[in-house]
């Protein structure tokens, strides 16, 4: 038993063997959602079906009718199987209904989304409204060694005599609280058990119809009676006997009883609601003391409860329950339909307490837990009075059948033993899932967008080795990762010595058009842009209100109202929502487009860009004097429209081509065919990146972090304080007018030292083990060109001085002393970028 | 600065999808890659009138499409956004035009759609199509919802895209609209969700 439960319980080891298999998604969108298969949820269909709404019903069982499958619901034992053949003939020629069996709704989520698993997909149902007919667990009778196999609920022997056509034992008894105790005794006997006696709790049965029913086939009847004690067999293994005592008073029995052989004893106490998914909607169970009934109140809108589930037991009171059901969802939905009776049921089927606790104990609450009723009588002794607490104490409820039949006599336990009443006492709060879903029914189909460029294969096969840069895809370099430091310092000095072009295309993109053009531009961003001359580019950085910088690019000015501006590729969304979000309340006349993925984009660089490009742009003046260094001209590339900035991130003669992103392809071609004379060859992003550190330009996020203001940055020449406005002018002014407390500076370290890696700290002292943190290092690269380790990070402000030297603490905890370098490290005049 | 044409040079156009890794035979869903087909978009509050001068037919309201001309799609996507899109691969000299002729438009911003959007059509039956796309994309696209000349501006497999439901020739078909850089990923998603369909 130990081992079925923890498998059960998903306890154990994990098999590593294991193949995982595909598990997927999928919508279901519907008009009236019933979860529960049984003769309420059939007839709740039908109705809201015939209606015209659109339906789907749920059941976790592979074959539908939920009792009406297994339950004997008169003294003939025909109507089930007649009601269920009827029923489900009709739900599945339903146009209107859609059938999810062998499905379980594992959960309820505000407006009626449910997720249900069936298989290996999880549907993810959007549904108006939402019958919940999920029935009744039958709730078990507490007594001395009610754990023994062959004690079972009256429900568990009839499902097997009558689904699997199981003989469950020879002789039984029955302990009955309620009439179907009775009803499962004339199965028993149908299916060739003999049934030694009916141990009735109550003084009578309430239908004596069925009483005289057993009578006639020969059952005998005890009232006022319960099974005190089951008696295992010698070997334990299985049950031999029942100790029958006579009901004394509530809970109690008479000292003596009699002792009758039986290989099954079936138990019928009464039913608790499968509440859980109703109670996730937050509705209240509540429970009537006197009359042993549950209710289900203040369901929000829109969900509503038929059948047991809802207190209801006789089947006919069931069928009109769920059509009730349905009649209130389609007057919601606004289809018309005939209203039914009002439901009524005085069927009594819980025994008020049919807990007879014993000197000797084994008296189960909780078959999961192994939990007594003295364990939970204990609990409130020592002052866990609330049944959470209850809970959390005794572990009671946290088996996996996760309390379906323990929390009502251990709520009736601790309302007895707290002088509250059931309702007052409560059950613990259900939480979705339902039953326990595999993690791969979450994980499974997961999406995970990627976004490639238009030169994504030319990469490929020129060997690049690609790496995610935020949900794009990039070349880090073009070799083999094993020669990774090799293959970079080879790129760059092509590019410091030669030419090479790398692809930008992630780069974002952002056009402002209209008559406020640049009034608008001017307010967002910091330099000053209203007189930035057509044909001109420009440095732009983004502040937020708290004077942070957060984002950089450079602004084209295309026309007098037409911008073009770059914007980086992990901070292109944000920009372009900022921008919509300052412009809704500005009122601008202005068009603002985010067109990053429309234009690609190729940087070529190096010495001999210019060479390169008049091979194939013919209609562009290129010479240093027509188009000078921060210019911007249009022209064309095998008769496609491109866009050139004459940039300088890298430090080099270098033009960025911008073009409409169905040409990136063809164009790269073209550029590389043309290169080929001067040894053109791409390059990657991790080349870039200390082509860039060389020149000391900062990346934003990456040399930035979430205060970094343009004084710590030496990005003063990029504010215009003479304008009135950009988004963080009032924040800037102040946070630059404070004392500073770091600066990000330019270092290097001799090629022998250990290399910081980023997000190495700096500390204030090398002496002091534990000295203040004063930055750290935000970009470390070895570098050729240089002949030295370089890098940028944030220093205290009295490091911050040329030549000054501080100390980093690398891995291992090793320090190495750094020293504060001018910027940049590599052509201090920008002659580079100015070749003729 | 000259004004230049999106439209133009339609065969430098190179769509982003490999099919390479892709097998769409077992599939009772087809669908067609049209990302080089022409297409161009236009914003602004003259934009209808734009449009309407050129003798186009315009939706009455926002996120509803219609057919004109064999398989010219005119999708309004706002009060003062419109796309044009030719899903037959026939009126490229009509939309080059169009975009030409918006140059002295006022108050019309043209939007580079040709090249900022992959395109998909989608066809087959209707049932297993609204079926494929329940696996990638939360509205719900079936008959009695999503009528023909809906538009839905959605995230489809977490994606931002544009679906519409139109017709040629009598036969039902789907079109997706998504970021180009997305293309590929979105094919494969797709290609996923409608491998079931066999």
């Amino acid at each position: 038993m130990g081992t079925s439960y923890s498998k059960k319980a998903g306890l154990g080891f994990a098999d590593l063997t294991f193949t995982p298999i595909y598990h997927d998604k999928s919508y279901l969108f519907h008009d009236v959602a019933v979860i529960g298969a049984g003769p309420a949820g059939l007839a709740a269909s039908l109705k809201a079906a015939d209606a015209g709404a659109n339906v789907l019903l749920v059941d976790e069982n592979p074959m539908l009718g939920g009792a009406l499958t297994y339950h004997r619901f008169d003294v003939a034992g025909v109507r089930a199987a007649e009601l269920r053949e009827q029923l489900t003939a009709k739900v599945r020629h339903h146009k209107n209904i859609t059938v999810l069996n062998s499905a379980t709704c594992n959960g309820w989520f505000t407006d009626n989304y449910l997720p249900v698993i069936q298989g290996n997909r999880m549907y993810k149902v959007r549904a108006k409204q939402c019958i919940v007919a999920s029935g009744a667990f039958e709730q078990h009778v507490v007594f001395r060694n009610n754990d023994i196999p062959g004690v079972v609920m009256s429900s568990a022997a009839m499902r097997l005599m009558t689904q699997y056509a199981i003989k469950p034992a020879n002789k039984a008894v029955v302990l009955a609280g309620n009439d179907d105790g009775y009803l499962c005794a004339l199965e028993l006997l149908k299916n060739g058990v003999e049934v030694a006696v009916i141990v009735d709790m109550r003084s009578q049965s309430s239908d004596p119809l069925l009483h005289s029913a057993v009578i006639e086939k020969g059952i005998n009847v005890l009232f006022n009676s319960t099974v005190y004690e089951a008696l295992p067999s010698t070997d334990k293994k299985r049950l031999a006997a029942v100790q029958v005592h006579a009901i004394t008073g509530r809970g109690k029995v008479a000292a003596t009883g009699v002792t009758i052989p039986c290989d099954l004893l079936c138990m019928s106490a009464g039913y608790m609601p499968v509440y859980q998914l109703l109670c996730q909607a937050g509705a209240k169970l509540s429970y009537d003391d006197d009359s042993a009934r549950f209710a289900l109140t203040n369901l929000p809108k829109n969900l509503h409860v038929a059948g047991s589930a809802n207190g209801v037991h006789e089947l006919d009171a069931v069928i009109n329950d769920g059509e009730l059901a349905a009649y209130t969802s389609l007057t919601l939905l606004g289809l018309a339909s005939d209203e039914p009776q009002p439901v009524t049921c005085n069927k009594q089927t819980n025994f008020p307490w049919p807990i007879f606790s014993h000197p000797k104990g084994k008296d189960f609450v909780d078959f999961d837990e192994d939990l007594q009723s003295k364990d939970i009588v204990n609990a409130t002794r020592l002052g866990y009075r609330d049944v959470q607490l209850v809970k959390r104490f005794s572990t009671v409820g946290m088996g996996p059948s996760q309390g379906r039949h323990s929390a009502l006599p251990t709520a009736r336990l601790v309302a007895d033993a707290t002088n509250r009443t059931v309702t007052e006492t409560g059950v613990t709060t259900a939480r979705p899932p339902f039953v326990p879903e595999k993690l791969s029914h979450i994980a499974g189909r997961i999406f995970n967008p990627y976004k490639l460029t238009p030169m994504h294969q030319k990469h490929l096969e020129l060997g690049a080795h690609m790496i995610p840069a935020g949900i794009w895809q990039r070349p880090a370099y073009y070799g083999n990762p094993i020669d990774r430091d090799k293959v970079v310092q080879q790129e760059v000095e092509m590019v410091r010595n030669a030419v090479g072009i790398i692809d930008v295309s992630t780069l974002g993109g952002l056009e402002v058009r209209g008559p406020d053009a640049a009034e608008f531009v001017n307010r967002i961003y910091t330099f000053g842009f209203l007189k930035q001359p057509v044909g001109k580019t420009r440095y732009a950085i983004l502040t937020n209100e708290q004077g942070v910088v957060v984002d950089d690019g450079v602004s084209c000015r295309i026309g007098e109202d037409h911008f073009y501006i770059t914007a980086t590729t992990g901070g292109v969304d944000a920009v372009y929502r900022e921008m919509t979000k300052w412009n809704a309340q500005w009122r601008l006349s202005v068009d603002i487009a985010n067109v990053t993925s429309a234009f690609s984009a190729v940087n070529v660089a190096g010495p001999l860009a210019r060479k390169v490009l008049s091979k194939v742009c013919f209609d562009v003046d290129l010479s240093n004097e027509s188009f000078p260094y921060l210019a911007y001209r249009e022209g064309t590339i095998e008769g496609v429209p491109i866009r050139l900035l004459r940039v300088g991130f890298v430090g080099e003669l270098g033009y960025e081509i911008h073009m409409p992103s169905l040409f990136g392809a063809t164009i790269w071609d073209a550029l590389m065919a043309a290169g080929s004379e001067f040894n053109m060859k791409p390059f990657g992003v991790e080349s870039q990146r200390l082509l860039r550190l060389e020149k000391g330009h900062i990346i934003v996020s990456q040399d930035t972090d979430g205060m970094s203001h343009p004084g710590e940055l030496s990005l003063n020449w990029a504010i215009n304080r003479k304008k009135p406005f950009f988004i963080g002018r009032r924040s800037v002014d102040i946070v630059m007018e404070r004392q500073q407390t770091r600066k990000l500076v330019g270092f290097k370290l001799s090629s022998e030292s250990c290399r910081p890696k980023e997000g190495h700290i700096v500390l204030a002292s090398s002496d002091q083990k534990d000295c203040a943190i004063t930055g750290n290092v935000t970009s470390s690269e070895y570098s050729t060109t240089i002949g030295a380790n370089i890098g940028l990070a944030y220093v205290g402000i009295e490091q911050k001085e040329v030549g000054c030297k501080f100390p980093i603490r690398v891995d291992n905890g090793e320090i190495v002393m750094a020293e504060v370098v001018q910027l940049p490290f590599y052509d201090a005049n920008n002659s580079r970028q100015e070749v003729i | 600065m000259d004004f230049y044409n999106l439209s133009s040079a339609k065969s430098s156009r190179s769509s982003l999808l490999s099919l390479n890794k892709v097998d769409r035979s077992h599939s009772k869903l087809e669908v067609q890659d049209c990302t080089v087909y022409s297409r161009v978009g236009f914003r602004g509050v003259g934009a209808e009138a734009f449009l309407e001068s050129n003798g186009l037919p315009i939706p009455k309201l926002p996120n509803q499409s219609l057919s004109y001309k064999n398989g010219l799609i005119i999708l309004r996507l706002s009060k003062s956004e419109f796309w044009v899109v030719d899903t037959a691969n026939k009126h490229h000299a009509l939309i080059e035009a169009l975009e030409l002729s918006s140059k002295e438009a006022i108050n019309v911003y043209r939007l580079y759609c040709q090249h900022s959007h992959g395109c998909f059509l989608i066809t087959g039956d209707a049932d297993l199509t609204v079926k494929m796309f329940s696996k990638v994309c939360s509205v719900d696209l079936s008959q009695g919802v999503f009528a023909l000349g809906s538009i839905a501006q959605t995230s489809v497999a977490r994606t931002n895209a544009i679906v519409t439901k139109q017709s040629m020739d009598g036969v039902v078909f789907t079109l997706l609209l998504a970021d180009v850089a997305s293309t590929q990923y979105l094919w494969e998603a797709i290609e996923d969700a409608a491998s079931e369909f066999v």
